[in-house]
């Protein structure tokens, strides 16, 4: 049997192993999104047939109104600020769970995982607990004499909630791409002269970029399209996109713009991945 | 060693003053003090697991020693920080920077030292010419080969002119020929900055073959310390002689008679041997080289002792003959493989094994 053959047969194979994830992918996500993409240029009818026809009416009505374009504005302020947030706090998070003895890295990992295995509304309102006026951090504030803060339903509670939801998906990212990096890089550039913030400007912050983009990438998605969390925590002061979504969906009953409203959160993040693989090529052109 | 040769040796560049080191309970290095002077090339070698490494790095700085100090030119360095010991590493897979190129590899000590842009690029130059990669300076690490990238390694540790050159098994992620020719090359380079070197292997033939000294370590303690020659042809322990190639080493009491020293092996066989000072009586091993047993037919001679060859292996320029000489002792000789040698013999025939008795040292 020559090589053609072998491989043509092999190329099937990989194909059957990933039939079933595509076809689950193919039914319950592609045609959803396709249907919600056609329904996105339909007119708005209450309680009603649409017209045949398709329109631009629903994204204008977004980009034209100050109020969505407002919660658009708060939405990526969040999704940015949550990513910068994770990023500097899950940095030295990650940096250690690479480089400590393999024992303490399978704990270590565990620790960050854990979050996961809880859901985020339990989550959530055990932020509301912690961040509530009465609440641990008020009080402990409180005996240092600081002035209370106001967390609760408000922008910086929903950040700080948020980064806790986003850490293992940052620290983990991060953790894979700095893996990369030898430890004998290091060596090299400390004997070279470099004390260790150097050493860490020089040879680690520029080798983990790649990782550093697909982190920060990652969390920004996750968080401006993240419901439960800033419904609960934020509540109606920190309105996002996801909340009109949903409004306009299950409450307005006008799908056409909660579809419409949607892909254009979806345009964002996709648009945002493009650069990141972009910049991610030309940072690492010399890995070719 | 008169005073007048003594005033010319060159300085004491590195000193090892009883260093310790020990991972929680485990103990790697064991008080290992030892004196380089300027100039010199020296191997640490051992089998892995014997301390070289954690030495070599203690040197450099990345590991503390529990006790004893390091002394660089004079100066005790043991409490000053990798980045300030002003010492060129290599290291066994290069360690050269990806995301820069070999000008900014070999630029990157010397803007730590804050030296100026225009001698840098001079003295960057001047660095790739000297390990003739003259034209690759625009070029990443990864489009080069692996003797390239140790080359721009070599460069980017000579280029600071460090008070010592340190190299870590800079030769065992490259094939066998490309092997001996850049141990050949880092040895030239060597001579020419007439850099004082620390050179940490675990291949003998590496060892031999560059050092002006040889340091045989295992498990943490120094076993010989002594030129190329001294510690192959006069081991100091059995360890050494058996590792440092090929030895015969046999156990047996030393008995004089006529003024030819013997050494009776258990099976009464007697082994010539070279004098010793140890009184009869006592037990003594001796060392023999392979290449320093004559083996030969039966007929021809009546020196030597008798043997029966067990095994023959084919290693190109010589053939390795594995003797059976009583029940108890087997004796290893080295057959040369010329187009002169008509003197072939098969396994099962017996032959007479002979050596010089100063080829086989008590040990």
């Amino acid at each position: 049997m020559n090589a053609f053959v072998v491989n043509r047969r092999a190329r099937w194979q990989y194909l059957l192993m990933l039939a079933p994830s595509v076809l689950l992918l193919a039914a319950f996500f592609l045609l959803p999104l396709a249907d919600m993409f056609l329904r996105s240029f339909e007119h708005f009818v209450p309680f009603g047939n649409p017209p045949p026809g398709f329109t631009l009416e629903n994204y204008a009505k977004f980009v034209g109104d100050s109020f969505y374009r407002l919660t658009l504005g708060r939405t990526l302020l969040l999704g940015a600020t949550v990513a910068i947030i994770s990023l500097i706090v899950g940095f030295p998070m990650a940096y250690a769970i690479v480089r400590v003895r393999p024992g303490l890295r399978a704990f270590l990992t565990v620790i960050i995982l854990v979050p996961l295995m809880t859901s985020v509304i339990i989550r959530s309102y055990g932020w509301m607990i912690l961040l509530g006026e009465g609440g641990p951090l008020a009080s402990l504030l409180a005996v240092f004499g600081l002035p209370r803060p106001r967390l609760m339903y408000t922008f910086w509670g929903t950040v700080i909630a948020l980064v806790q939801v986003m850490m293992p998906f940052m620290v983990l990212t991060l953790a894979a791409a700095i893996q990369q990096i030898s430890p004998t890089l290091e060596d090299a550039s400390r004997n070279l002269g470099a004390g260790r913030l150097r050493m860490f400007i020089d040879v680690i912050l520029p080798l983990s970029l790649p990782g550093v983009a697909a982190g920060t990438v990652l969390v920004f998605a996750l968080s401006i399209s993240a419901f439960a969390t800033p419904v609960l925590i934020g509540g109606a002061s920190v309105k996002v996109v996801a909340t009109v979504v949903y409004e306009q969906a299950l409450t307005v009953i006008n799908w056409p713009f909660a579809s419409a409203t949607s892909f254009l959160l979806m345009s964002v993040t996709l648009c945002l991945a493009l650069i990141q693989a972009k910049l991610v090529a030309w940072g690492a052109r010399w890995n070719q | 060693m008169s005073v007048e040769m003594r005033s010319r040796q060159p300085p004491v560049a590195l000193e090892l003053d009883n260093l310790f080191k020990a991972y929680g309970d485990v103990r790697v290095v064991h008080g290992i003090s030892l004196q380089i002077r300027q100039g010199e090339f020296i191997s640490l070698l051992g089998p892995s697991g014997c301390g070289k490494s954690t030495t070599l790095r203690m040197i450099a700085g990345f590991e503390r020693p529990n006790s004893g100090r390091i002394l660089v030119e004079g100066k005790d360095v043991t409490e000053v920080p990798v980045h300030k010991r002003n010492l060129g590493m290599v290291f066994q897979n290069y360690g050269l920077f990806p995301h820069m190129t070999v000008d900014d590899n070999v630029a990157y000590g010397l803007k730590r030292r804050g030296v100026p842009a225009a001698e840098r690029r001079d003295r960057v130059a001047d660095a790739l010419r000297m390990v003739r990669l003259p034209d690759m300076g625009k070029r990443y690490p990864k489009q080069l080969s692996g003797g390239q990238q140790q080359r721009v390694a070599l460069a980017r540790a000579l280029v600071i002119r460090p008070s010592l050159l340190l190299l870590d098994e800079p030769l065992s992620s490259l094939d066998a020929k490309l092997r001996v020719e850049m141990r050949e090359e880092i040895r030239e380079l060597q001579r020419q900055a007439n850099v004082t070197t620390v050179f940490v292997t675990h291949d003998q033939d590496e060892a031999l073959s560059v050092s002006d000294r040889i340091v045989v370590m295992r498990a943490g303690y120094i076993e010989q310390m002594d030129s190329p020659e001294a510690v192959y042809s006069r081991p100091a322990t059995c360890f050494v002689a058996d590792f440092m190639g090929e030895a015969n080493i046999v156990e047996g009491v030393p008995s004089i008679d006529g003024g030819q020293t013997h050494l009776v092996h258990k099976s009464g066989v007697r082994l010539p041997m070279a004098e010793m000072e140890a009184q009869s009586g006592a037990s003594a091993t001796i060392g023999i080289r392979p290449e320093a047993i004559r083996i030969g037919h039966l007929a021809d001679d009546s020196q030597g002792i008798q043997a029966i060859v067990e095994d023959i292996t084919y290693r190109g320029a010589f053939s390795m003959v594995r003797c059976r000489v009583s029940p108890s002792l087997e004796l290893r000789a080295i057959r040369m493989n010329t187009s002169e040698t008509v003197e072939p013999f098969a396994v099962g025939d017996t032959v007479r094994l002979a050596w010089p008795a100063n080829a086989a040292r008590a040990i």
